[in-house]
This record gives C-alpha cells, structure tokens and sequence, in this order.
C-alpha cells in the first residue's frame, strides 16, 4: 500500500500533461454498481455521477481524499486577502468542440449551479461560500467569500465547468440527449443508456496527458457476484467493489488481481442523547424506561467499549476494513492522530453503566439499513450482541433504504446505524454533530439534533482559520470533544476494493474511491 | 364363389393381453376366411373379442397385448411378424379399416380435405391438387353433396350420418382389396344406417372388395353379409351363409342370440334374454365357454369342444347342437 | 388499479432522503421535498398524478429526471427481445421433449425427461443463472457473462437478435428465463400428447397408414397447440413482466432491472408507470391469446 504521500505524487504524476508515446486502439470495460443517472454534471450529487461524468467533464481543481487538492483546470492559487482568492487558469483548453476555455465559463458555472431544476441534491453547498466572481483577464479569476473561506479550493473541487457559449439555457434532458455532452475532459460521451451504461471514446484534444484508452465502456452490474462473475468471464478488464464473501476466493484467483485501500467511509452508530424518553427502550421487564439512558455521557462510552471493533473488522469485513475511533479516516485533513484507539472492554463497560445507575441494563433495540453499507446488516447483529454481552439486551433490526432514512430522521429510533464519506473531518462534524441550523443550514445530517456549544464554537473557529496548521489543530481539538463526549459512536472505516484482469490492466485507486479510466493504466 | 386364394385368412389366431391381474386371452383360437368380393359378418356381443379381432389383422395391438400365436394371411402373405413399415404400406391402401364412431376418429381439429389427401399422399406420390381432386370424387361417390365445400369443412360441421360416409370415402380412396369395418353403424340412428348400408353395398359390390363386418347386431348382417361367424368369449362358435345360420342356427347361443332380437317377439311378452352374463376374458370357464349360461349344457361341456363341420358350408363348436329346426316364433 | 399502486408505493418510505448528497443543507433537502412535490398531501399528489396520467404524462423520474413513460417504453425493447427469445427457446424445446417423453412415456429416455422437467420448474432462476454464467462464461469462457450485444436495424426494427454478438449475449439470459417455461411446456405437450397418442383419431390415423412422422408431427401436434397457446401466451406475459431477476443477473438493460433499481431508490414516478404499463400489456396478451385460440381450434371459431 502506497504511502499517503506517493500516492499523491502518483496521481499528479498521472494527470499532469506528460508526453506519452503514440498508444494502440485499447479498449476499457469497467464494471461499476451504479450508472449515472444524468449527464447533466449539476443535475445530482453522486458518488457515480461525479466518477462518470469526470471523463468528461473537469473542475478547477481535484479533490482525491489527500491532505491537499491538486491542479486542474486552476494551474495555482492563492489567498489575496482573508476574503478574496485568485486562481490561475490553465491557458490553451478547449471544448471538444473547439470553444476556448475561459474564466467567463466558470462564472456562468457558478451561476447556473444552483437553477437546475428537479435535482434530488445540487451542488449548490459548493458554491455558497462564494458571493462574487470576477475575471480579471480570461485566465485570471478573483472569487470574494462572505466570511473568511481558507478551505474554498476544496469546495470548487465538485464543480464541474461548463462553457458559456455552448451551454446558456441548457436544459438537463439536453445533456441526456448527449446534445450538448460537451466538456474539457480527457474523453467524450458517445452512448448513454440510464441506469445501464455509459460509452466513451478519448478526446485526442485533451489539455492532459493522452489516455491510452481509444473507448471506454462504464457498465454497471448492481450484484456484486455478477459484476465479479463478469469481470471473470473476460467481459470486464476492471470493477469495483468486491462483494465480502467473494473476497477470500478472489483473492486467490491466479488470473484477477484485488486491491484494497481505506476509503473515506466510517460506519457509526447515533444514540439519542437528547430526548428524555426514547423508543424502543424498555427495562427488563418490558415497562417503557423513565428516563433515557443514553442521555448520561458514561452510558455512551460504555456502549462504544463494549464494541470488539477489531472482531468485526476481522470476521464480518474478512478484514477489508479498519476500526474507527473518530468520525474521520486518517488520511483526511483534520483527522486527530493523538485520539487514542476505543478499547474493547466489556468489563469496563459493565463497571461504568453501573456506576451511572443501570447495573442490569435494559432492553432495547437497534436499526440499521440493509444493502446501503457493505454487510450492514451483518454489522448491526454484531453490535446487538456485544451490547447483549454486558447486559444490555439487544434487538436489531435492518431495513432498506428507502424506509429507513425516513424513520430516522423521524427519530422513531434510539440508536441508528448509517454512513458518512466526507474528505474532510471537519466537513463530517458540520454535517453530523454540529447544531442543526436551518437558517445556516448546517448541521443536515445531525438527526438526534445533538448540540454541544464547546463544539459549535471550535468547529466554526477552525473554518475561519487560515493557517492549515492551526485549522487542523482545532478541527481535532473539535472532533475530541465531540468524541469524548460520545456524540456518536463509530464504528469501522471501510475499505474500498478494486479487481481487475491481471496482466490486462492496473488500476491506482485514491482514497476518495473515484473510478475514473484516467486511473488505469494497461499492462500490455 | 372365392378366388384360389382368399382375400384373409386367419388360422387359430390368439391375442392376449397382459394385465396384472393375468393374462387376457382376448382372442381365443379364432379361424376365418373370407374370400374376394366376400362380405363376412364377424358377430358377438361386447367382450366377445371382435373388435380386437380386427385390429390383430391390421397389426394395430399396443402393448401390453399382443398377438401370442396363430396365422393371418392376407392375400397369401403373412401378416404376422411383419416388420412395422411393411404392415404401414398395407393399411390404408390395400386393407382399410372403418372405425365406430367418427367424430372421435376424425381429428377435430384438422379439416376434411387435409384427413383425406394425407391418405392419399401416405402411400401415393401426387401431388395435392390431384389427391385432393380425388377426395373430392370420393365424396361424391359415397352420396356427400356438394363435396368441393364439404372439403375444406370440418368435422363438427357434418352430421354423424355424413361423418360416417367420409369415414366410408376414406376407406375407399386406394381402393383396397380388404375393408374391415368395425361397428360402423352402431352409433347412427336407424335410418342412416340403413343409408350407410345402402352404400357400403353398392360400393363394395361394384370394385370387388371384401368386407369383414364387425357388429353385434344380427339384423345389420342379415341383409349385408354373405357369410357370418358367430364369436363368444374369443372364439367362432358358428359360421356360415347368412341365410343358414340365421335360419337354422346350431349352436345355443347363436339361437339365443337370434331369439332376443327385439322384432322377434311378440308385443307384450317378456323379451327373450340369453340368461346369465358373458364371462369376464379372465374368468372364462374351462371347456365350452358358453356351457354356464347353455339350456343344452352337460358334463361333457367340460371339455372344450373341438371345431366341427356338421354340414358343408358349416363350422360350429358344440357338442349339443340344437336341431336343425327354425328358432321357436 | 393507479389507486392502489399509487397509495402503495407513495405511502412508503421517504426518497428524499435517499437522493440527496450527504453535503446538502437542510434548506437543499426542503427544497429537494418541494421540487418533487412530496411536501403535498397525498391526495393532493394524486390528484395530480391523475390529471397529468390522463395527458399520457405519468411524471417524471426522480432519479433521471426523464419523462416515466419513456423510460419504461425504451427499456420495453430490451426486455421484448429476451422474453421473445426465452419463449422460442422455451417452446421450441419444450414441445421436442415434450413429444418424445410422450412416445417414450416407459423407458429411460421419458423418465429423464420428466424428472428434468421437474428440476426446471423447482430451481431457482437465480441459482440456475448463476450456475449458467459460471460454467458458459467463466469455466469455458464460451459466452459473455453480462450484457445486452450489438443491434442492428432490419426492417425498421432495431434489435439485438440482428447481430452474432448480440445473439451471443441473449444466449445465457433467453435460457435462465426460459427454465421453468421449458419445464412447463414438457409436461402440457407430454400429457396433451399422452392423451392425443391414445384418442381414436390418431388410431385412425395409423389404420390409414400414416407415417408416425405425420401423425406425431400434424395430428398429435395440432391437437396439443391448442391449449398450449392459451398457456405460452400468458407465460408470455409473465416473462416480460417479471424477467426481473434474470435482468439483474445478467445486467440485461430491460423493464425488469429498471423496476428493481427504481424500487430500491423509491423513484415512485417509474414503479407506477411500470405497474400500469404491465397491466395493460396484460390486457393486450389477453385480448391475443383469445384471437389466436379462436384461429386455431376450428369448433370455437368463426367457421361456422
């Protein structure tokens, strides 16, 4: 496994315009869960829209979960003042179509952002930040923030460009009707089946290094054993995300090679630390408790002792995964590296709840999704038994998705298990436990509306700081007291996985868990 | 009246069936003939082994019955053991067979001239105009009118009475030296079967062909056949011309039957029944097979009586033939 | 029948919450809510629903922000091709074995068949695909494991089944779906052609001196048509509808997988435009089957 370090120079060097020998006519056939679902790259917020829609499409700068953002279509940038930043275009791009790239066509970018109509999730948080664009020359771009922004750079990260002139009062059925498909990227649509699947053919014109990959083939295969067996057959050179059970036989498989690396995903449990009656909650007995354990800090930390990480890490994930003991992966910026790892302590955990008043427990029961988060549900059964094994008595129950988000948000559960993926720590604890704000809009995902203002406090400091260093020391400091304070308990940081013909292609994954063809590199 | 050789001759023919519950000796050591032109009465009641008689001679037994032993000469050549495609080349075109019901034996679903032509075109190389052109021509010929649109009908589109002339039409296409029909006026009513009769007669008499008979109705035979056989429990008891048989009949049951016919009796006496029941195939009593149910029936009915020919031209199986008198008025 | 899928499907579960990015604000979810037009009543979103289905505009995608109806129409394509493909494939085998397990009611040959008949009809589809793809796809990498092939056009209609490559592609899936078809086509023909082989016609038929060719192959077949086209025909329907776990085993881009994604993420516009198109497709089949049958058996149609 690459260091954070090589990796970042690895993929700089990948996309950096290097000149390459003349390549053959190769073809790439990817197999992916999900297909976009648009090609209009503001349309919606995904995780498979903005791996698909890179290949054709680029943004100013590129955010790979490494502790910096690289270059892209932004050569530089710099901080003029606390509120104002300059970046520096890259000179020479074009539009498959032959139009120039400007500075203009970022702000038509940033303008159009936020009207596309319909959208299930917008882009728009990345360009708030931002109140006045001005292009200084047309390569020459000055962005003024409403309050000191040093982390902005990362946000334009998600915006992808388009041009002014090719694009004023597109609509998105135009980018589905692949009319108007038409970006700076290292390749061009040229067939879109929704759902299904994306054709792509390279673009000989591209600012960056020539991609040995005459076409490119994005399939997606939502069963994780079909998309393997596929990649088996020989219809596919690459995939993603190997089902847990067929790891261990893959991994031996002489003709496919696996990798793992960490992704930016942790697993975490939300306990109703604020309400004094909670559901799903009774004593022994089966009378409704009254009051709410969870509300006492030492409940919480004996809960998260009582939880053998590691054994989860090692049966339930095949070890595709590490334990967690923040709400952050070790290669995002922000992440506290002095937090100590959460023992695994059952009779510590036993001492501490009967020293809060709960010598034996109570009942409860506990929710999960089902097939949102690799073995979700496996996970949650593990979690129901540990918290059994020191008294407290545990269901579980899993459901799909499309029910449960609802439910929890509802607060018609205790303690819920879901996800977050975010590049940076401090992005996770302004989503997750910072106060829920509807007038900021902060705190979106903060459904046990937990609120602790030593928190709120470091979290908005560390956002107006400008040094890099001082910033990441507060955003620690904020992620120790919320995780002293057991605002959520986390689980595990999984792991992302890639498989691929061995001999036929190889593939450099980044932690953010992109699958763009740009990171393949044939073998032959 | 008969060429040299005789259009069929059987010669002690057995058919058994295997069933579970033992063998079935459903033809018992049956011996006929019948000569060119000849039209033969095969008569008996139901269970008599008639009907299994005549497909013995097509070769249409199915496991599990089979022909166990005995002869059948057609025309000289022996029938039996005859490999399938040989015994296929035969039916259809030199023996015909007509069946007893012939909306169960005419396809529904298939239509007239298509039943008609594929006979032709089984044995025949001609070309589909042609055969049907002659199926046409048949249909004419047994009394079906307009029979350019009675060809491209149906079956349930005819009456029982016009089905059971195509069935006649049909048997007649290759003009076969043979026709055995088996029960064919049974389901019609009285009327149509004397029209069919009417028919088949004329038809038969103009080109020669022999017909085996197969009914249990004595009146049908009286006024068609030349001779008559009389079958019970799988054997000839009697056989002879029509007119003897019918008016001096030998054996008992042969008188039996003759009496029960129901223009025999008087208005307002009690119908003459053959009393007792015909055995079943499995059960039959050893000897005479009749001797249970026979008012002449005595010890030496045990033994199973041997074919005799008490006058020429007769052959019976008993040993109390009953005197050859005119069956009591 | 809207009524009810509507209440179902738009009673349950939230999709907001599953669209959305984990970066949007609140102000972004309400406004998200709103755009699609789940902050109304539910009455009130069904009374549009309804006035909007009756213009032939069953909503559009919250996913793909595409009008429903065609969604679902351009994946019908897709899925006709399988589902025609599964029902030759299933007919054609069907009615062979099905004959020759009749002629061959006592021996070896019968029995197999219909033991085989019977595995077809209790294994899984899901199993059985997945066996298939293994030992077609990986074991002897003779066919491809996933996927739709090349089209081409011929005749104004596009489709698949033009090409060597598409016809490689169709083989494993057409065969997946087409199992328990197979199995139940066996057993009707064997036990229609059972009865056939013992009716007096086709004795009949032997005393004319047909060939056996001609009386299992013309009467001993058409009198098993017949009610097999009542039953194939509404297989049929059922194999376009609910090719769905062939779909997603095979990643074949037709109606089945598009209704298995939709349901998973509540894209409720697509799961009622399916449900209804499904059932008039039913309507439709219905309406075929009684047209052929009177076609085919002569005592029930217009000939007299």
């Amino acid at each position: 496994m690459l260091s954070r370090r090589d990796t970042l120079l690895l993929a700089a060097a990948i996309l950096a315009p290097l000149p390459v020998a003349a390549q053959a006519a190769r073809r790439l056939r990817m197999g992916v869960a999900l297909a976009p679902n648009s090609i209009d790259p503001h349309y919606h917020n995904t995780g498979q829209n903005n791996s698909a829609l890179r290949h054709v499409f680029d943004t100013l700068c590129n955010e790979m979960g490494l502790e910096e953002v690289e270059p892209c279509l932004a050569e530089s940038w710099k901080m003029l003042d606390a509120t104002t930043w300059q970046f520096d275009l890259r000179k020479g791009v074009t539009f498959t179509d032959g139009t120039p790239f400007t500075a203009d066509d970022v702000i038509f970018t940033f303008e159009r952002v936020p009207t596309v109509p319909n959208s299930p999730g917008l882009y728009t948080p990345f360009v708030k930040p931002v109140v006045k664009l001005q292009a200084k020359d047309p390569h020459t771009l000055i962005m003024t923030t409403a309050a000191p922004y040093p982390t902005l750079p990362r946000e334009v990260a998600w915006v992808q460009i388009l041009s002014r002139k090719i694009h004023t009062g597109a609509t998105t059925d135009d980018f589905n009707s692949l009319k108007v498909a038409i970006g700076t990227g290292p390749y061009k649509i040229t067939k879109y089946v929704p759902g299904d699947e994306v054709q792509f053919v390279r673009n000989d014109a591209y600012w960056g290094r020539k991609q040995p990959w005459e076409t490119v083939q994005l399939k997606a295969v939502a069963n994780d054993s079909t998309r393997l067996g596929a990649l088996l057959a020989g219809d596919l050179d690459l995939m993603f995300r190997v089902g847990t059970p067929d790891l261990p036989r893959v991994q031996n498989d002489p003709k496919v090679e696996v990798s793992l690396s960490p992704s930016l995903e942790i697993v975490y449990l939300f306990p109703d630390s604020t309400r004094d009656v909670s559901p799903n909650m009774t004593d022994k007995a089966g009378k409704p408790l009254e009051k709410n354990p969870l509300r006492d800090v030492r409940v919480r930390r004996a809960l998260s002792m009582s939880i053998d990480r590691q054994a989860i890490v090692d049966r339930v994930m095949q070890k595709a995964g590490a334990p967690a003991n923040q709400i952050a992966a070790p290669t995002m910026e922000g992440f506290n590296k002095s937090l100590p790892p959460i023992p695994y302590d059952p009779v510590a955990a036993r001492k501490l709840l009967a020293e809060a008043g709960y010598p034996d427990g109570w009942k409860m029961k506990i929710n999960g999704p089902v097939g949102f988060i690799a073995n979700d549900d496996k996970i949650l059964q593990a979690v129901g038994s540990f918290f059994s094994r020191v008294g407290v008595e545990t269901e579980v129950e899993s459901v799909s998705p499309a029910v449960y988000f609802g439910k929890a948000t509802a607060r018609e559960y205790c303690v819920f298990m879901t996800s977050y993926t975010g590049p940076v720590a401090i992005g996770d604890l302004k989503a997750l436990i910072v106060t829920k704000d509807p007038k900021t809009g902060d705190g979106p995902f903060n459904r046990h509306l937990y609120s602790n203002k030593q928190l709120d406090d470091l979290v908005y400091q560390a956002q107006a700081t400008l040094d890099p260093v001082e910033r990441v020391r507060l955003t620690g400091e904020a992620m120790k007291v919320g995780m002293d304070d057991a605002a959520l308990i986390p689980l595990v940081q999984t792991m992302g996985s890639v498989a691929t013909r061995k001999g036929v292609v190889k593939y450099n994954s980044v932690p953010i868990g992109w699958g763009w063809a740009m990171l393949a590199e044939p073998l032959s | 009246m008969s060429d040299d050789v005789p259009t069929l001759e059987l010669r002690d023919l057995h058919t058994d069936f295997d069933t579970r519950a033992g063998v079935l000796r459903a033809v018992d050591g049956v011996t006929l003939s019948v000569g060119r032109g000849e039209v033969l009465g095969l008569v008996g009641e139901s269970g008599s082994g008639k009907s299994v008689t005549g497909f013995s001679i097509i070769g249409l037994i199915d496991p599990p019955g089979r022909v166990s032993s005995g002869s059948i000469k057609f025309q000289g050549r022996e029938l039996v053991g005859l490999p399938e495609p040989e015994l296929r080349r035969l039916r259809g075109r030199h023996i015909a067979m007509i069946f007893q019901d012939p909306m169960m034996t005419l396809n529904p679903v298939l239509r007239i001239d298509t039943q008609m032509t594929e006979t032709i075109q089984a044995h025949e190389r001609v070309s589909t105009a042609e055969a049907r052109r002659r199926s046409r021509d048949a249909l004419g010929q047994v009394g079906i009118p307009s029979p350019e649109e009675r060809l491209s009908a149906y079956p349930h589109q005819f009456s029982g009475g016009m089905r059971q002339r195509v069935a006649i039409a049909i048997a007649l296409l290759h003009n076969p030296a043979l026709i055995i029909a088996d029960e064919p006026t049974t389901a019609l009513d009285v009327t149509i079967q004397a029209q069919i009769l009417a028919v088949v007669q004329k038809l038969a008499s103009e080109r020669g062909t022999s017909l085996l008979w197969i009914t249990h109705d004595l009146s049908v035979v009286a006024g068609l056949a030349d001779r008559i056989a009389v079958m019970y429990a799988g054997r000839i008891v009697e056989s002879g011309s029509v007119d003897a048989v019918l008016d001096h009949p030998m054996h008992h049951y042969t008188r039996g039957l003759i009496g029960s016919v129901p223009s025999r009796n008087q208005r307002g006496h009690k119908l003459v029944q053959i009393p007792g029941m015909t055995p079943s195939p499995l059960n039959r009593p050893a000897g005479c097979a009749f001797r249970t149910r026979c008012p002449a029936a005595d010890s030496a009915c045990e033994v199973e009586p041997e074919l005799i020919v008490p006058v020429p031209g007769r052959e019976l199986r008993c040993f109390h033939p009953a005197p050859d008198a005119l069956v009591a008025a | 029948m809207s009524l009810i899928v509507f209440v179902s499907v738009y009673a349950i579960g939230d999709p907001v919450e599953i669209l959305v990015s984990p970066q949007a604000t609140i102000k972004e979810i309400e406004q998200t809510r709103v755009a699609l037009g789940l902050d109304q009543p539910l009455w009130w979103q069904y009374l549009l629903f309804l006035g909007h289905a009756l213009q032939g505009d069953l909503g559009r995608s919250f996913i793909f922000h595409q009008p429903a109806l065609s969604l679902v129409f351009s994946r019908f394509g897709a899925t006709l091709e399988l589902a025609l493909s599964a029902l030759l494939l299933s007919t054609m085998l069907g009615i062979a074995l099905g004959l020759v397990a009749a002629l061959r009611v006592g021996d070896w040959v019968g029995r197999t068949i219909m033991a085989a008949s019977i595995a077809g009809l209790s294994l899984p589809t899901f199993w059985v695909g997945t066996l298939l793809v293994m030992f077609f796809g990986i074991w002897l990498g003779w066919l491809p494991a996933i996927g739709r092939g090349e089209v081409a056009t011929f005749l104004g209609i596009t489709s698949s089944l033009f090409t060597r490559d598409g016809l490689a592609h169709v083989i494993l899936p057409a065969s997946t779906l087409a199992l328990g078809n197979t199995a139940l086509i066996i057993r009707l023909t064997r036990s229609g052609a059972v009865e056939a082989l013992q009716s007096d016609y086709v004795r009949f038929a032997r005393a004319k001196g047909l060939s056996p060719t001609r009386i299992v192959g013309v009467h001993v077949l058409k009198s098993v048509l017949i009610p097999l086209t009542t039953i194939v025909g509404l297989e049929f329907g059922g194999l376009v509808a609910f090719s769905v776990v062939t779909e997603t085993i095979y990643a074949w881009p037709g109606m089945g997988k598009l209704i298995v994604d939709s349901i998973a993420v509540l894209d409720r516009p697509v799961i009622v435009a399916y449900l209804m198109m499904v059932a008039l497709l039913f309507v439709v089949i219905n309406l075929v089957v009684d047209l052929l049958y009177r076609a085919l058996d002569p005592r029930v149609g217009p000939h007299t």
